[in-house]
């Protein structure tokens, strides 16, 4: 996993997160997530640009699982890309008819294949005053300079179809691409052009920068104050940093924007899907960043980050337009181009000439979907292994809800019956005994009809962990909280859920619902709580830490001697950024020294355990919590805390020298009420 | 489940397409098998309507396609019938008779072309939304644009009933042409003992004010509540101070032509058009005047005002009647030679009968004022004629006769000829009337004139008399060309102003020429007179009478009902970028909130505002992206080679049903996507087509400078352009994509564009 940069990632997203929960100070604690982001968890949201990987727990391959998800998508018509799906449209009509020409004054030949790409298209269809295509007649132009003539092959790709789910309609390209570049050298003036070539086709392939770098031409160094954005198929997706740098370096004055290599943040759009206000923000932030560096040139070697980097310039009447206005975009060709004296940027004209073409007859394309093609173990492997720990979130540029994502491709997959057996065992136990152990008592019910809240214990306390329920039973009664735990419970269904039984899950929670509504609801369980909360509707929940830090004056709590770490669990934590009451109560209880882990809070690692992982995947489950107390270990802790029965039943399967309770079972201790 | 309704409509339907077996498709053999279908003789009757009714009931219908007439014929009666059992925008129709029956000669393949059309229209409805409405409040005030003998009786009406008036005038006074006119057909009243009466009323009506001088420079706002900007010209003189004594002009010593004379008078630089004027006040001509000051020393009331500048002000008002009229086509420097001092236009000729008027009455030819021997009138100078206007201009036959009568009974020794194509004197007592010319020696001969030829202070007309197929050469000493209608100027600018639509001939075109000749394609705008066509005295009072009715009615209650067919934001996608809002020329999008809005009051629904917006945020409703995305996957589903013709809802749609009504030839490849207006085409719905497998896609809009919508056609022309390039870039081949322009009335003109597609897309 290339975790070089994770730790920057994770830093900046804390701090992102501390600038965001400032501005909302004022809203109800642990009522919204404060990271503004994208909430959909729609999958056209996601930007394929893989800064989640660097954070990811399981190193799980979401972008293929993206991919294959808009492709079931597709398939139902649900997939819609931004600017009413013409450029997608465009790709597939383009591998339908003979793609044309249009670069001019190029001298041609056949010593290598130069593949220029959609700019031109792009130009056109923006319907901006633009000129994105002088980039590869810069290239273009550069290879004639540099003693090539080169074979111009027209045509589209196939990225986005790719990278949108037009799966089939990518095949159709590919094939025909295929035939005109199999066996040739082939120079690509765009990143995007280059990882398919490289990576999906496997063709010979050379970056633009690259093969002017392996020429070394003379280069009169303009002063064009530049810094350089890294593309995501360039960096991440080929780890092809240096080359763009070093050209620009040679071409101009260049200077480094904060935030480059693993960690840039990407143009925020992704195969003309999924542009939104997040998307737009993130660019802005972007630009800033660009600005900052005193450059007056944002230079990229990929067409689209081009296009979408430049929106914002084209705004109406934007305050932000004009703030950003004299940072203006040019691709790596440009530059190139300008220094070695063969193409002026500041004065090439949209000059493309287009033959007029006779347009054959377009026969519709024959594309039956067959999603089961693309279904394999690796991809199933893929889809089961997120923990759905959110925290691909902190770090995705448009914050992303990835975790819903994965939940609506598990729903597809078990809908083709494809998921885990085990998932399926846990969601057959659900249904038949109303808990996921498959106890067949009832969960254990407490009339109390008038009282005002109701205590949903969830199945780990009410099954498995006899002490959480009993403490929080004791703690609410200390506090006075007069609560009734209903007849006729079950489980909140959040396995089922996080796993992809969304059927189940809405049985489930109709059944909850009617007993939840109308009072106020306290949970142990942080996966309880999370589902209750925002899978649920129209409930009001409360963690039971919630009630506690209210009233903790009331608890007489005793010296408990104890170096105490904390985990935060993912569904409370990263959903709900709920990190400090938990720690205000512990540290609340005198005695106590708490130790922080090195990922902590928005950064925390997860134990393993969510998103079903446990079940389906054990190994990958322990390893993580292992991780986790290992350096619980090393730091010396006495006990670790936490506030999610679920993770200390898997941190615990998984340490036997430190114990892992529940900050219940700490308060008890410190009220004297434990049981040896 | 989706009901699919189609009517024979008697034989006009049922004779061209196989009905029965359409109806049989759609419920046996159609993919979808949500689909229901049902036939009946006359779907808009009682019977068909409650076939409708009953079986939305029954069968608990989610959409309902009616496959009938145009929309533009019974849609409101088909909305009203569905609006009784479900949402009233829960129905999307298949035009199959215009645009199917009528324009497809060969009953097979009307029948298959019938099956696409209703594909479509079918897809098309399973993405309806209910949409809702508001009640706005209006204004109850009304302008009226134009002081003719329409705009004065309108305003008499409408103040009859209660409201006020703002009648806005381009003239120093109010009376139009009808004021200048010596005597009126059939009864050869004096015009100016008919219009005074009604030009006294008009002044002192309390609820009427007048603005002589004045034009309309912007018209913004919604129907019930436009606020209108008017610019009133200097007149030079204090309003309030004049009493139209005229010692100004008696003292002015500027002579020149008098416009209102039509140039057959003399006027100072200081005057009065007309005795009964109003308002009755004396105006200097900036044009002529000399500034000698003249008129300044003798003015007893100090009314003079050299420095007076244009005033602007605005209004606001519920409705407007634009009654802007018409003028003469100018034929000097043609083969009628109008600018031979002895060639006058029949508007001159009524200026030398006028008793007031520069001769006292006297006809006197304008080279030497002498009286002539022989007069000729020329008949359908400029009209009928393909060189000039191909209309017939329909009052000349009678103003002809008419000024001939008075004269030959006045100068019985002199010699008039009336050279004329035919007679057209339809209308009650016009034949007796034209008879009893013939009787009195008027010589008319049946021959139209190919030239006037000047032979000195005289004129030869070469002439065929067509009963005798003789060639003659007519010398006559004074000649009256009977010259035609055309729109008048303020008719055009007042057009553009509030984009208002034309027809063909320049006049404004109404909603619907026979069953709404007075309203426009905008509500609460309205026309009427001779604004609308040429027509007489008579029927501009009709139409008065008419419109008045019609602004009453728009106008009754404090409020009126608009239906929320708006543009919709979504904001969680909305990226605020500006470009709706700079698309949209009414500024309908709010963007000073937290997030963008659409005023519903003010949108007007065109969707211009959609096509740019990068993210989808915004989209027009009954019109969405996706609505006609689906309606094209229909079409192609049935009939994949297809041509697609996006037509505007003005003009577009509207040539493509003449086409129909007027029975022409029209490819069955051709197939018709009703949009609001091409303005709200996308690049998507311009090159989807093609990935289905049409053979071509069409735009068939507005004249350049009528849209509806502004400047729609013109957004439109722009992106045809990119995207036809786009096409040759994609190798699709940018040729397939056209946009072709013309106004609702050119039925014509939509068949040639269908044809050159076909030819094109072969």
């Amino acid at each position: 996993m290339p975790v070089e940069g994770a730790e920057k990632v994770q830093n900046e997203a804390a701090e992102y997160k501390a600038q965001s929960g400032e501005n909302e100070m004022d809203q109800e604690a642990n009522k919204t997530p404060k990271v503004e982001g994208c909430e959909f968890g729609d999958v056209v949201d996601c930007v394929t640009c893989k800064r989640c990987s660097l954070v990811c727990p399981t190193e799980l391959d979401l972008e293929r699982v993206v991919r294959i998800h808009r492709y079931i998508k597709d398939s139902y018509g649900q997939v819609k890309g931004s600017h009413r799906d013409v450029f997608r449209l465009a790709s597939k009509l383009s591998g339908m008819a003979d793609a044309q020409g249009w670069l001019t004054g190029i001298d041609e030949g056949d010593d290598i294949v130069f593949f220029p790409g959609c700019a031109a298209l792009f130009d056109l269809l923006l319907q901006r005053d633009t000129n994105y295509s002088g980039n590869a007649k810069a290239a273009a132009l550069t290879l004639n300079k540099l003693g090539y003539k080169p074979e111009i092959v027209y045509g589209c790709c196939g990225h986005d179809l790719y990278y949108s789910g037009a799966l089939d309609e990518f095949e159709l390209i590919k094939a025909e691409n295929m035939e005109k570049l199999k066996g040739k050298k082939i120079v690509v003036s765009c990143a995007e052009g280059y990882h398919m070539f490289k990576n999906i086709y496997g063709l010979d392939v050379v970056g633009f920068e690259e093969f002017v770098l392996e020429h070394n031409p003379e280069f009169v160094n303009t002063d064009l104050k530049t810094t350089y954005h890294d593309p995501c198929r360039y960096g991440r997706y080929n780890e092809v940093y240096d080359a763009p740098r070093e050209v620009l370096k040679k071409a101009s004055d260049f200077r480094e924007m904060e935030n480059i290599r693993e960690e840039a943040i990407c143009c925020s759009v992704s195969a003309w899907m999924n542009c939104n206000k997040y998307s737009r923000d993130t660019r802005k932030k972007r630009l800033e960043e660009a600005k900052a560096t005193g450059a007056d040139y944002l230079v990229t070697a990929c067409t689209k980050c081009s296009i979408h980097l430049d929106c914002i310039h084209f705004e109406k009447n934007s305050e932000d337009a004009e703030a950003l206005e004299d940072i203006k975009i040019l691709g790596t060709a440009q530059v190139v181009g300008y220094a070695l004296g063969v193409y002026d940027p500041f004065k090439e004209e949209v000059d493309y000439i287009v033959p007029e073409t006779a347009g054959k007859f377009l026969e519709p394309l024959k594309i039956q979907k067959n999603v089961d093609q693309y279904i394999d173990d690796e991809l199933l492997d893929n889809a089961f292994l997120c923990t759905t720990c959110k925290n691909c979130t902190i770090v995705c540029p448009n914050h992303h809800d990835t975790a819903s994502m994965m939940e609506e491709f598990r729903s597809e997959l078990v809908k083709k019956d494809l998921g885990p057996e085990k998932h399926s065992k846990i969601a057959k136990a659900i249904m038949n005994t109303g808990n996921a152990f498959g106890e067949k008592e009832p969960m254990t019910p407490h009339p109390n009809e008038k009282a005002e809240y109701i205590y949903y214990p969830g199945c780990v306390a009410n099954y498995r962990r006899d002490d959480v329920y009993q403490a929080t039973k004791k703690i609410l009664d200390l506090l006075d909280v007069d609560y009734e735990i209903p007849e006729g419970l079950v489980c909140c269904g959040s396995v089922l859920r996080r796993a992809g039984h969304e059927d189940e899950f809405q049985d489930i929670r109709e059944k909850n619902t009617e007993l939840l509504r109308g009072k106020k609801v306290i949970c142990s369980c942080s996966g309880c709580y999370a589902t209750l909360k925002k899978d649920y509707e129209g409930l009001d929940v409360y963690h039971i830490t919630d009630i506690v830090k209210e009233n903790i004056d009331k608890l007489p709590l005793k010296e408990v001697k104890k170096k105490v770490m904390y985990h935060d669990p993912c569904h409370l934590g990263r959903k709900f950024e709920y990190y400090d009451i938990p720690r205000e109560i512990i540290e609340a209880v005198p005695g106590v020294e708490l130790i922080a882990f090195e990922k902590e809070k928005e950064n925390a690692q997860c134990c393993g355990a969510g998103g079903g992982v446990k079940s389906a995947k054990p190994d990958i489950a322990n390893n993580l919590a292992k991780k986790k107390m290992d350096e619980a270990k090393e730091k010396g802790a006495d006990m670790v805390v936490s506030a999610c029965p679920f993770c200390e039943l898997n941190l615990n399967d998984n340490c036997e020298e430190i114990p892992v309770v529940d900050i219940l079972n700490l308060l008890m201790e410190s009220l004297g009420e434990v049981k040896e | 489940m989706i009901g699919v309704f189609i009517c024979f409509c008697g034989n006009n339907i049922g004779g061209y397409i196989d009905v029965q077996q359409l109806t049989d498709y759609f419920n046996e053999e159609y993919p979808a098998d949500d689909v229901v279908a049902f036939n009946t003789t006359f779907l808009c009757s009682e019977i068909g309507q409650d076939l409708i009714k009953e079986k939305i009931e029954e069968l608990n219908l989610d959409a309902v396609v009616i496959a009938s007439c145009s929309p533009k014929h019974h849609g409101a009666i088909f909305q009203a019938c569905i609006g009784e059992k479900m949402n009233q925008y829960r129905w999307e129709f298949a035009n199959i008779r215009e645009q199917c029956a009528w324009v497809t000669p060969n009953k097979k393949n009307a029948t298959e072309k019938a099956k696409a059309i209703i594909s479509g229209a079918i897809e098309k409805s399973r993405l309806l939304e209910d949409i809702g409405s508001t009640r706005v409040p209006v204004t109850k005030d009304i302008l009226v644009i134009g002081g003719g003998i329409t705009g004065m009786h309108a305003a008499l009406e409408l103040s009859a009933k209660g409201f006020h008036v703002h009648l806005v005038e381009k003239k120093e006074t109010v009376g139009g042409n009808m004021v200048r006119f010596d005597r009126v057909f059939p009864t050869d009243d004096c015009a100016m003992c008919t219009s005074s009466p009604i030009l006294a009323e008009v002044a002192m009506d309390p609820l009427i004010d007048i603005y002589s001088l004045s034009e309309v420079t912007e018209v913004k706002g919604r129907p019930g509540e436009y606020d209108v900007t008017v610019v009133k010209q200097p007149r030079y003189i204090d309003e309030t101070k004049c009493t139209a004594c005229g010692d100004c002009t008696a003292h002015c010593p500027v002579e020149v032509w008098s416009e209102w004379d039509e140039g057959m008078g003399l006027r100072a630089a200081t005057y009065k058009p007309m005795a009964q004027a109003v308002p009755l006040k004396n105006r200097i001509n900036m044009d002529s005047c000399i500034r000698c000051g003249t008129c300044e020393n003798v003015c007893k009331a100090e009314a003079v005002m050299y420095n007076e500048e244009p005033k602007e002000f605005t209004m606001k008002v519920g409705a407007i009647l634009v009654a802007t009229g018409y003028e003469l086509i100018d034929l000097k420097n043609t083969e009628y030679h109008q600018e031979h001092p002895n060639v006058i236009s029949g508007l001159q000729l009524e200026r030398l009968k006028v008793p007031s008027g520069p001769t006292a009455g006297e006809i006197l030819r304008p080279s030497d004022g002498k009286m002539p021997k022989h007069l000729v009138f020329v008949q359908c100078a400029g009209s009928r004629d393909r060189r000039y206007n191909v209309y017939c201009s329909k009052i000349c036959c009678m103003y002809a006769t008419k000024n001939a009568r008075l004269i030959k009974s006045e100068n019985p020794d002199m010699k008039i000829s009336i050279c004329y194509i035919d007679m057209r004197t339809a209308g009650r007592g016009y034949e007796e009337f034209f008879d009893k010319a013939r009787e009195m020696g008027i010589n008319y001969i049946r021959g139209n004139v190919s030239e006037i030829v000047p032979d000195g202070e005289d004129l030869i007309l070469k002439v065929e008399d067509t009963f005798t197929s003789e060639p003659l050469d007519l010398k006559a000493d004074l000649v009256v060309l009977s010259s035609g209608l055309i729109p008048s100027q303020g008719t055009k600018d007042v057009a553009s102003t509030i984009h208002l639509v034309s027809g063909a001939d320049g006049f404004l075109a109404p909603v619907h020429v026979k069953i709404a000749p007075v309203d426009t394609a905008t509500k609460g705008i309205f026309i009427g007179g001779t604004t609308e066509a040429p027509k007489p005295i008579q029927e501009c009072i009709t139409d008065a009478g008419l419109v008045a009715s019609r602004i009453a009615s728009f106008l009754k209650d404090d409020d009126i009902e608009i239906d929320l067919t708006t543009s919709k934001i979504n904001p969680e996608i909305c990226i605020k970028c500006g470009t709706c809002a700079e698309n949209c020329v009414y500024d309908a999008i709010d963007t000073t909130g937290e997030n963008y809005e659409v005023l519903d009051v003010s949108c007007m629904a065109c969707g211009k505002c959609s096509v740019t917006c990068p993210t989808n945020a915004i989209d027009l409703s009954l019109y969405t992206e996706d609505q006609v995305i689906k309606q094209i996957d229909g079409i192609l589903a049935e009939d994949p080679d297809s041509i697609i013709g996006f037509s505007c809802y003005q003009c577009g749609y509207n040539a493509a049903d003449l086409a129909g009504t007027a029975k022409s030839f029209i490819d069955p490849k051709i197939k018709v996507v009703l949009v609001p207006c091409s303005g709200r085409v996308t690049m998507q719905h311009m090159l989807y087509p093609f990935f289905k497998g049409a053979r071509g896609v069409f735009l068939a809009a507005c004249l350049e400078g009528q849209c509806h919508y502004i400047d729609g056609n013109l957004q439109a022309k722009e992106k045809v352009k990119l995207a036809k390039k786009a096409l040759d870039v994609m190798g699709v081949g940018g040729h397939k994509l056209n946009l072709f322009n013309m106004s609702s009335a050119e039925g014509p003109k939509f068949v040639a564009a269908a044809k050159r597609m076909v030819e094109i897309c072969q």
